[in-house]
């Protein structure tokens, strides 16, 4: 009887504790990747990237930048729907910091480049994160699905810096070689936790700045 | 009506009593033309009933004024030949091709005209850019005069002058390429200079020009700040303004090179004054904060500011900062500096101090961020979920469902 009683009560926390990262991480994740799914299917079937697009005219333009909402200092990154705010010159050797910082939007890392100065800027955000947060739990948890020319806008005190998207890598926590090389124009890496849901491994989308038209 | 003996005209339309209709006859005027500066006029208006009884006009029966004032008298600048940059581009040059004479700075309230004393076709003078055709070979000088002026154009000192010279080749002699390094990237803002319009009248339109180079290419863009607030970016190195008040303001310009840098200097500052009317309300105003060096440093690191303002009525009192750290700064001059010794990221505030004491500024362009970076990364941020969490709750969840699962089977 008590080894059934036992049994139960640790059934009951195993189940538990899944309800809990259901709730905190499985289903942020989930929503993300519907309303990427959602929206892929949209632009490929209808050139729109808001359904109200197929009445309004307003709505047909493709978010090349126009409707970020973030202008003064924040990311938009069009081919994975992000539109978030950027939190610069964030401590990323204090995680007390940046977890405070990744509450309210993207990071920079403090000791990288800023947008426009050229060099290499550093910015993360959570694939997932189990802190039940809704609106800034999983702001990178598609950066795998961005490929070669995809853009990225960046705002800094109101000004705007582009960039493209040129290589993607997944890295060990500690390696942080790619800080050291040489890169011929400006560059930003965005980073996040690889796979999502895990802290394992990191992975990097490298992009260089677009020369002003 | 008086005038303090500089201006007298009388008219009437009063009483046929005291004065006919249109006292005509009365009338006289005085031509200010040639009046110096520094006077101050005012035409009293009295009403009808000033004569009535006699010339006893007092405070009451007025029923208007207005002053005029002649301005300031401002000292003429000296001539000073290096406040002038001439340019003389492509130097040396082949007979049949084209020369520019360029020539910028913040002398030369009015130019005067330009001379060459050979091998091209050119006339007239020098505005900002001028093309020309090289004719002849040899070796010449170009000379570049100017006036200094203040306060109006009356106000003018004597002819400045500057030379140059310039070559050109016959069209035949090619230069022998020598062999040069390649040079490292640099580009900067190299001057900003005041075309026209200093020391006019408000409104007064002020043509500002910034010169940049850029080894790497071309400067793509230029960014004014006017120094009464206003800023402007455009892709032409050569920019009017309208100041709308008098004042001495501190123009600046930075200039976005090829690789998308923005690049400022103390270079690319010009002071641009704008001369005052007799009748103008006070304005003043902080203009703009600059970080001129230190931003983006590891600790510790001096920050440098600069603040700028403008008072119509005068030179600006006092300025102020507050560095965003706990510490603020009074000071006669606008330039500040402060060491900053932790990481981090800084509001810093200026303010300016007009003729009337007030204190102005802290928002707006007179407010910047200063960033103080922490020390490189060491190793990558966390920015996922636990990895243990993640299993712990998939084996968890799983067992416990399976668990409940056989319980029910079980019965």
């Amino acid at each position: 009887m008590k080894y059934r009683t036992a049994l139960f009560g640790i059934a009951t926390v195993g189940i538990l504790t899944f309800f809990l990262w259901a709730v905190s991480v499985l289903i942020p994740v989930a929503f993300v990747e519907l309303r990427y799914q959602y929206q892929l299917m949209l632009r490929n079937a209808f050139h729109v990237t808001d359904i109200r697009g197929l009445i309004l005219p307003q709505f047909r333009l493709d978010l090349r930048g126009f409707t970020s909402r973030h202008t003064t200092n924040g990311i938009t990154i069009p081919a994975i729907n992000v539109d978030e705010p950027v939190i610069f010159n964030v401590d990323p050797n204090d995680s007390k910091a940046y977890t405070s910082a990744l509450k309210h939007g993207i990071a920079h890392a403090s000791s990288t480049a800023f947008p426009g100065t050229g060099g290499l800027g550093y910015y993360f955000a959570h694939s997932s994160t189990p802190a039940f947060i809704t609106q800034f739990n999983a702001v990178f948890y598609l950066l795998g699905k961005l490929k070669p020319g995809d853009e990225v806008y960046i705002w800094h005190e109101n000004k705007r810096t582009d960039y493209s998207v040129t290589r993607s890598a997944i890295t060990d926590p500690n390696d942080v070689s790619f800080l050291h090389d040489m890169y011929d124009a400006e560059t930003i890496v965005l980073q996040t936790c690889w796979p999502p849901g895990t802290t394992l491994r990191r992975f990097l989308v490298f992009a260089t700045r677009i020369p002003k038209k | 009506m008086s005038s303090g003996n500089t201006v007298i005209k009388f008219t009437c339309d009063g009483r046929l009593s005291e004065c006919k209709n249109n006292e005509s006859g009365f009338a006289s005027t005085q031509s200010l033309a040639g009046t110096a500066c520094g006077k101050t006029v005012q035409i009293d208006v009295f009403t009808k009933n000033c004569r009535d009884g006699g010339w006893t006009c007092g405070n009451n029966d007025m029923t208007d004024y207005m002053v005029w004032y002649s301005g300031d008298c401002q000292t003429v600048p000296a001539c000073d030949s290096n406040q002038l940059t001439m340019n003389v581009n492509p130097n040396p040059v082949s007979v049949n091709n084209s020369i520019t004479f360029s020539a910028a700075g913040s002398q030369g309230s009015t130019w005067i005209g330009d001379t060459w004393s050979g091998g091209v076709n050119c006339s007239g003078t020098v505005w900002g850019d001028k093309l020309c055709t090289a004719n002849a070979a040899g070796s010449y000088t170009w000379t570049h005069t100017w006036r200094n002026c203040a306060g109006n154009f009356d106000n003018c000192g004597g002819a400045c002058s500057k030379q140059m010279s310039y070559t050109i080749n016959a069209s035949t002699v090619r230069p022998t390429p020598t062999p040069t390094p390649t040079p490292a990237t640099t580009s900067s803002c190299d001057n900003l200079g005041i075309v026209s319009g200093n020391n006019s009248f408000v409104p007064a339109t002020v043509t500002l020009r910034v010169r940049g180079s850029d080894s790497a290419g071309s400067i793509q863009k230029y960014r004014f700040y006017f120094g009464d607030g206003k800023t402007e970016e455009t892709t032409n190195a050569e920019i009017q303004h309208r100041y709308e008040s008098s004042g001495s303001f501190t123009a600046r310009a930075d200039v976005l090179d090829s690789r998308g840098n923005w690049k400022s200097s103390n270079a690319c500052e010009a002071g641009v004054h704008v001369t005052s009317l007799p009748i103008e309300s006070p304005k003043s105003d902080c203009s703009d904060l600059f970080v001129t060096s230190g931003n983006y440093n590891q600790p510790p690191t001096t920050g440098k500011f600069l603040v700028t303002g403008y008072d119509n009525k005068g030179a600006l009192h006092k300025y102020k900062i507050d560095f965003g750290n706990g510490v603020a700064k009074e000071s006669d001059s606008n330039s500040f500096e402060q060491v900053y010794d932790r990481a981090g990221t800084y509001t810093v505030s200026g303010f300016i101090k007009d003729t009337q004491d007030n204190w102005k500024g802290g928002s707006g362009s007179c407010q910047k961020t200063f960033y103080v970076s922490t020390q490189p990364l060491t190793s990558q941020p966390s920015t996922g979920t636990p990895t243990a969490f993640t299993i712990m709750a998939i084996l968890g969840g799983a067992s416990g469902f399976a668990f409940m699962i056989a319980k029910r089977l079980a019965k």
